[in-house]
């Protein structure tokens, strides 16, 4: 390669090098900044944060939304915050499939003056990413990992102990235990009707938190349908 | 012993032999007359396929049995029934993390057989060292699905089954994964990534053994072409996928899954490229050699970002801090591997290019690896950045540009865009360069009837830009304005019309010569000019179908109108949108055989008060998923040449109206003829000539 040459291409490289750098930082300056990654609890918490480009992610609350509306709202919470922080999102634009009561929704825009995103992406996560759900915990596993799940939304499946079953306001409404014998039993606090044909040793999957006293708060009772 | 015990079993005899042959080989070859060793080496790489086929097909035979002592399986089984049931079963093979690794890793010990096969009689030290290398990326997927978290034969708590083996909680494969395309897009893609090592295990082997001649690229040119196709099929399925069943509204979001595909592919390019000057001319040997590295680290990177969750969700970053570090290692040690090696052997690498002018052959090629390279880091960088603020990379957020951010759309349209038309005009005006560069004269003379062939054809896409693009533009809150977009999208037609004249000239000149020379049909001559000299025809053909992949990308992302619209139950009641008009036929809701609650919507589509089509989007409620509200659509589109209708239903408001979002895409049918003209280039250009490998 001569001289003249090299010194030909060298210069037309750092021209191209030198468009995209341009191409950059032109992007940076405009809508293409990005945002910034926050929690829902981060959201809540910092005021600063009021007319800025944010993403979050949550999963979506239950009944929270209405299907079909236009534009739609909802809320999600924190993925691991236990401090109640919600974040309700405005969308208008198509649902994505997927979306529902518990789905991560990963979304992007501005935080108004009522703490509110209006959001200009949804994204419900890739399905390549949430293939394994979270299947219902044994009552020896809520036992043993208690520092780990206390305070976050678990499923524990277990059996009915004998005799356990109280009124709709007694704070310990029934227990539950690994099998029909009833050792080393959890106490359930719920406040809700009972499924329908439920008994002692009945198989059950609850759904709650578990709190610092050790008693489980349920807020969904069902009968194993597998099991009866 | 349980499946659970078995299947592990397996996986550790495949580790043992594939430890055993790297150290055969790397022992045999230090020896004198250790050909014998070598040649075990050889014969225990048949023994790693072998086990992890069986570890496959015990895995596939738990899913068709429906067998939940295994987590994974019950973590991942369908509940479609009917007919087909057993091909979604198998699906589960790679539906979570833990069976895709285990996958990619059985593709990888196929290739790694195929190449045991070709050399285990030759005593070649280039095929052994590769095969070495390659084995010890074996080596290292095997100990990955060890991780805990990534092992497919963990053994189900028992207390989630039953005595007959029932399941007794409530997890299943997800109801979007439960379709066609989850069959045919992720083992394609697997087949390319898995590929693209062979090309890496090449490049360091000759690093390694000094034979820096054009051999290890003759060896391995085919697999790689090969696989940077399967990869760009296994991109295509899932953009298809994405535009029709997921309703996200596109066939590109710019999500951190498609970039990490699309990131080998972007240097794959490059790496064929220099491939051919390397075989052809002993050139750009320290391009190849460099790119086939950067490559393989971004296939290694693109497995990581899929499995981990490390770019949205932090959580599963943190739980699984072993493979994080693990591929860390990997994606490092390859690198410095192949930097550390080209500076070793710097001086045997000068190649015998004749640089002397820019506008030459090589360098486009230059070009076109330059290009490659800046996009595929860019796309990279961006991807990755926002998992930049959190342990153990949190110490690089203060001086780390963008560190915790996250890019939208907007953000890698505005840098893609100029990009890809200035490399598609890199590309187009490569075949027409000579080697060595030649008079500029010369060059014009070549270029005069490409030229005008691109102006006529200009003025054709012109017409449709101004007529079936301009129309549809709708100005996005974080999109670009009208003004620029025009520019943009003239200089890109302009671009496009000459990479589509380009190559058809090719194709019609070749053909004349022939027949005037051999005195053939211009019919005759056409076809042998098209099937015989494979990769320089799969390569026009690839440029052809990327001119017209340019013109639709412009149409369908530049200019999208978007409608998001409620239309009242009432048999007749209309909505307008733009030109169009949806009429209300009917809704129809159906229970499936696995309990899926389906609804589908009946529409006219009307155009000056024509029906001119009839479409039926529908929702289906998967029985999994009713207590969660969770849905899933299945849009359905009105297709022409010039654009796409879209729509998509949503559910019913309160009022009980149809929640319906239209959107037209200009264009768009142009994307998906363009990609069938590339995979039918690049198959073209990989199949396999009847060549005797020199020496090997």
């Amino acid at each position: 390669m001569n001289k003249r040459a090299k010194q030909r291409l060298i210069g037309v490289t750092a021209l191209i090098v030198i468009a995209v750098a341009g191409l950059i930082f032109y992007t940076s300056q405009g809508s293409g900044a990005g945002a910034y990654k926050k929690t829902v609890a981060e959201v809540a918490a910092d005021e600063s944060l009021v007319g800025q480009q944010v993403q979050v992610s949550g999963p979506v609350i239950a009944g929270s939304w209405i299907p079909g509306s236009s534009p739609l709202e909802f809320e999600i919470k924190d993925q691991e915050a236990t401090d109640g922080s919600t974040l309700r999102v405005i969308w208008d634009g198509p649902v994505p499939s997927a979306f529902g009561d518990g789905t991560v929704a990963i979304v992007k825009g501005v935080i108004g003056e009522d703490r509110a995103l209006t959001a200009s992406s949804l994204i419900t996560q890739c399905p390549s990413k949430y293939a394994s759900a979270t299947g219902a915990l044994s009552v020896a596993d809520l036992a043993s990992q208690s520092s780990e799940i206390e305070g976050n939304y678990i499923k524990v499946t277990g059996y009915v102990v004998a005799g356990s079953v109280q009124g709709a306001d007694a704070a310990e409404r029934f227990s539950i235990a690994d099998d029909v014998s009833g050792e080393a039993p959890v106490a359930i606090s719920f406040s809700g009707a009972l499924p329908e044909g439920m008994d002692d040793g009945s198989k059950v999957v609850i759904g709650g938190k578990l709190g610092a006293d050790g008693m489980f708060a349920a807020d969904e009772v069902a009968l194993d349908e597998a099991a009866q | 012993m349980g499946l659970s015990g078995l299947g592990n079993l397996l996986l550790a005899l495949a580790s043992i032999c594939a430890v055993a042959s790297i150290g055969f080989i790397a022992f045999g070859m230090r020896t004198k007359d250790g050909e014998g060793m070598v040649k075990i080496g050889h014969y225990l790489t048949y023994g790693v396929f072998g086990f992890t086929s069986m570890a496959v097909v015990l895995l596939a035979a738990a899913f068709l049995g429906e067998n939940f002592t295994l987590e994974y399986v019950a973590y991942n089984h369908p509940t479609k029934v009917g007919a087909w049931a057993w091909l979604y079963r198998l699906s589960g093979l790679w539906a979570g993390r833990e069976g895709s690794l285990l996958f990619w890793e059985w593709i990888l010990a196929i290739y790694a057989a195929f190449v045991a096969r070709k050399f285990i009689d030759k005593n070649d030290r280039l095929g052994s060292v590769a095969l070495g290398i390659i084995n010890f990326v074996q080596v290292f997927f095997l100990a990955a699905l060890f991780i805990k978290l990534n092992n497919p034969f963990q053994a189900l708590d028992p207390s989630y089954i039953d005595a007959t083996g029932k399941l007794l909680i409530d997890v299943a494969m997800n109801p979007l994964l439960q379709n066609p395309w989850m069959l045919s897009h992720p083992p394609t893609l697997f087949i390319g990534y898995a590929g693209l090592t062979v090309p890496f295990a090449f490049a360091l082997a000759a690093l390694i053994t000094g034979d820096t001649s054009s051999h290890w690229v003759k060896i391995s040119d085919r697999i790689t072409v090969f696989s940077w196709l399967l990869l760009g099929i296994g991109i295509g399925l899932g953009s298809v996928w994405a535009y029709v069943e997921l309703a996200f509204g596109g066939y590109w979001a710019w999500d951190p899954v498609e970039n990490a595909s699309l990131l080998p592919w972007l240097t794959g390019v490059a790496l064929l490229h220099s491939m051919t000057v390397y075989r052809r001319r002993e050139g750009f040997r320290t391009w190849t050699i460099f790119l086939a590295g950067l490559t393989f680290v971004l296939v290694l990177l693109g497995t990581f970002i899929t499995r981990s969750g490390v770019v949205s969700s932090v959580h599963a970053f943190q739980e699984d801090m072993l493979s994080f570090w693990l591929f860390i290692f990997m994606m490092a040690g390859s690198m410095i591997a192949i930097i550390a090696g080209l500076i070793y052997r710097r001086k045997d690498l000068g190649g015998s290019e004749t640089f002397d002018r820019l506008m030459s052959k090589e360098g486009s090629y230059y070009f076109n690896n330059l290009i490659m390279t800046i996009a595929a880091l860019l796309v990279a960088y961006l991807t990755i950045s926002s998992a930049f603020n959190s342990w153990p990379l949190a110490w690089l957020t203060s001086w780390w540009p963008a560190a915790g951010k996250t890019f939208g759309v907007a953000t890698y349209d505005t840098l893609a865009r100029p990009i890809g038309i200035f490399y598609i005009l890199v590309m187009s005006v490569c075949p027409i360069l000579s080697w060595g560069g030649g008079e500029p004269g010369s060059f014009f003379k070549r270029a005069k009837w490409p030229l005008a062939g691109a102006g006529v054809l200009s003025v054709g896409l012109l017409a449709l830009w101004w007529f079936d693009m301009v129309p549809y533009f709708q100005q996005t809150a974080d999109g670009m304005s009208l003004s620029v977009t025009n520019v943009i999208a003239v200089i890109g037609l302009l671009t496009a019309a000459l990479a589509i004249a380009l190559p058809i000239y090719l194709f019609i000149e070749g053909a004349r010569k022939r027949s005037s020379a051999k005195g053939e049909s211009f019919g005759k001559a056409l076809w042998w000019v098209i099937t015989k000299p494979r990769t320089q025809s799969g390569g026009y053909l690839t440029h052809l179908g990327m001119g017209v992949i340019l013109v639709g990308l412009i149409g369908s992302t530049m200019y999208v109108q978007s409608f998001n619209t409620t239309l009242a139950q009432t048999p007749g009641a209309q909505l307008q949108a733009g030109k169009y008009a949806f009429a209300f036929q009917s809704l129809e809701e159906v229970t499936e055989a696995n309990g899926d609650v389906s609804y589908t919507a009946t529409l006219d589509v009307l155009r000056e008060g024509k029906t001119i089509d009839t479409i039926t989007p529908h929702l289906v409620f998967p029985l999994q998923l009713q207590s969660q509200n969770q849905s899933t659509q299945k849009v359905d589109i009105t297709i022409s040449p010039v654009k796409d209708i879209f729509v998509s239903f949503a559910g019913l408001d309160q009022a009980g109206n149809l929640a319906l979002t239209v959107k037209f895409f200009p264009m768009q049918v142009w994307v998906w003829t363009g990609f069938i003209l590339t995979i039918i280039g690049s198959a073209l250009a990989s199949w396999p000539k009847r060549r005797k490998l020199a020496a090997a």
